[in-house]
């Protein structure tokens, strides 16, 4: 960690920053975050720095390709830190990382659904976070050009069903339940899909929440071109309404106002077979990637005891996949 | 081969050791407090699987034979892999038939719920949430 903190203060001294203190951040499972005090023109400034992690989930971008995205993101008015500074070879050699402004608020998800201080931001956040969607899905391919991502060529759906296998033939186990919702998934696939550049892991404990109302969106490493419906849906699969299954958006709200102000802000309406589509492959998603949270604590690369923890709650997503199937609609 | 105390006993006694002597201990280091306790739970979990096995193992070898028309339930792990992997492969392939897809879902629905009343007590199993 001081070979690190040296290389950290000479990254910053490129910019005219003096490092004060450096802090690790835990909550990330995926990359690695800190907090960096810094002083530029006699001035404090509180800073996160986000690197590259020495493993990742199949799918997700690496910081270079994120400092695009949120530099898109922020030029369409998405509510986002702004970042700073790209540098490379910053943590281990060949691992990326940037420098992003700090925003305050509680991103925690239990918190977020339940502390008695956010009750009043809570019901904003439907309105809130589906305005700032609206926002982030009106960048297209076409507009986006800068993007370092091309859009699926058969579309969101098929792209979203691809990969699954994918991760699924690489596994040395098997999943029947995934197999059998993928089964269903295949036999419905959404027409006439728009194709818009999309958050990818859009939920609660990835926005940040203060008692004033939404103050950011976080974590964009799975960002990439798809429907807007993956991040319509993903943020009411199942593990993401942290316990509270009476609010299926996100653990705090009902799902009418919140589809209502995405149809107005963005001028789609939203298509409730279409959610369900892709809130059973969102369960199916986490399921598959809980698994591979566990591969990435077996490769030896990454011993974090909760890595290995999180790779046999797959039953839990499956089940979700399975309960939504039977019943039919949301 | 020692038996007693018998595998579940040593891992709740595990469990137990890290929740009630280490963790309160942790206070001022939250991050690894929160990992003690995902141990103590895997520990936990653990146990359980062990206690439930045999009667977890008996419904899906029973339900899988039936399923895919074997003429005994498979006796072992590997017995019991190689029917799952059948299965998988029938449904990558979309073989089942509608009356086979309904029954398939009943079964893995049951094999979920049988794993998530041991894995996660309060795992909400109905329905309708």
């Amino acid at each position: 960690m001081d070979d690190q903190v040296d290389r950290i203060r000479a990254a910053l001294q490129q910019h005219g920053a003096t490092l004060n203190e450096v802090k690790p951040l835990h909550g990330g499972a995926c990359q690695e975050n800190f907090r960096v005090d810094v002083t530029v023109n006699d001035a404090p400034l509180r800073l996160a720095l986000r690197s590259d992690a020495p493993t990742s989930l199949p799918g997700s971008i690496k910081r270079k390709a994120e400092f695009a995205v949120i530099e898109a993101a922020v030029k369409a008015g998405v509510k986002t830190p702004a970042v700073r500074w790209l540098t490379s070879s910053l943590l281990r050699d060949g691992a990326d990382a940037y420098f992003l402004d700090w925003v305050k608020g509680e991103a925690i998800g239990r918190r977020v659904v339940r502390n008695a201080e956010l009750e009043a931001a809570r019901a904003k956040l439907p309105i809130e976070l589906a305005d700032t969607l609206a926002k982030l899905h009106s960048v297209t391919p076409q507009s986006g050009t800068n993007l370092p991502f091309a859009p699926p060529p058969n579309g969101p759906a098929r792209a979203a069903i691809d990969d699954l296998k994918k991760m699924l033939d690489g596994l040395p186990s098997v999943y029947p339940a995934v197999e059998f919702a993928l089964n269903w998934l295949e036999g419905r696939l959404p027409r006439n899909e728009d194709v818009v550049l999309v958050h990818g892991d859009f939920r609660t404990g990835n926005f940040m929440v203060t008692p004033e109302g939404l103050s950011a969106i976080l974590d964009w490493e799975f960002s990439h071109f798809g429907s807007p419906y993956e991040d319509l849906a993903w943020i009411s699969v199942r593990d993401w309404r942290f316990n509270r299954l009476d609010k299926p958006i996100g653990g705090f709200a009902e799902r009418g106002p919140f589809y209502e102000a995405y149809a107005q802000a963005s001028g789609r309406p939203v298509d409730l077979d279409q959610v369900l589509w892709w809130e059973v492959c969102g369960n199916l998603r986490w399921a598959v990637g809980s698994v591979f949270q566990g591969e990435r604590y077996l490769s030896g690369e990454q011993r974090d005891l909760e890595l290995i923890a999180i790779a046999r709650r797959n039953v839990e997503m499956e089940f979700e996949a399975l309960r939504l199937i039977l019943k039919g609609k949301l | 081969m020692q038996n007693r105390p018998d595998h579940p006993t040593l891992l709740d006694a595990v469990a137990s050791f890290l929740m009630a002597d280490v963790s309160p201990k942790l206070e001022a280091d939250k991050a690894l407090q929160f990992r003690v306790l995902i141990a103590a739970n895997l520990a936990t979990v653990v146990a359980g699987e062990l206690r439930t096995r045999d009667a977890r193992f008996t419904g899906e070898a029973t339900r899988l034979a039936a399923l895919l028309g074997a003429a005994s339930p498979p006796k072992t792990d590997d017995a019991l892999e190689a029917m799952n992997r059948e299965l998988a492969a029938a449904l990558r392939k979309g073989q089942l038939s509608p009356e086979l897809q309904a029954q398939t879902l009943e079964h893995l629905l049951a094999t979920a719920r049988e794993t998530l009343e041991v894995t996660n007590p309060r795992f909400e199993l109905s329905e309708e949430i």
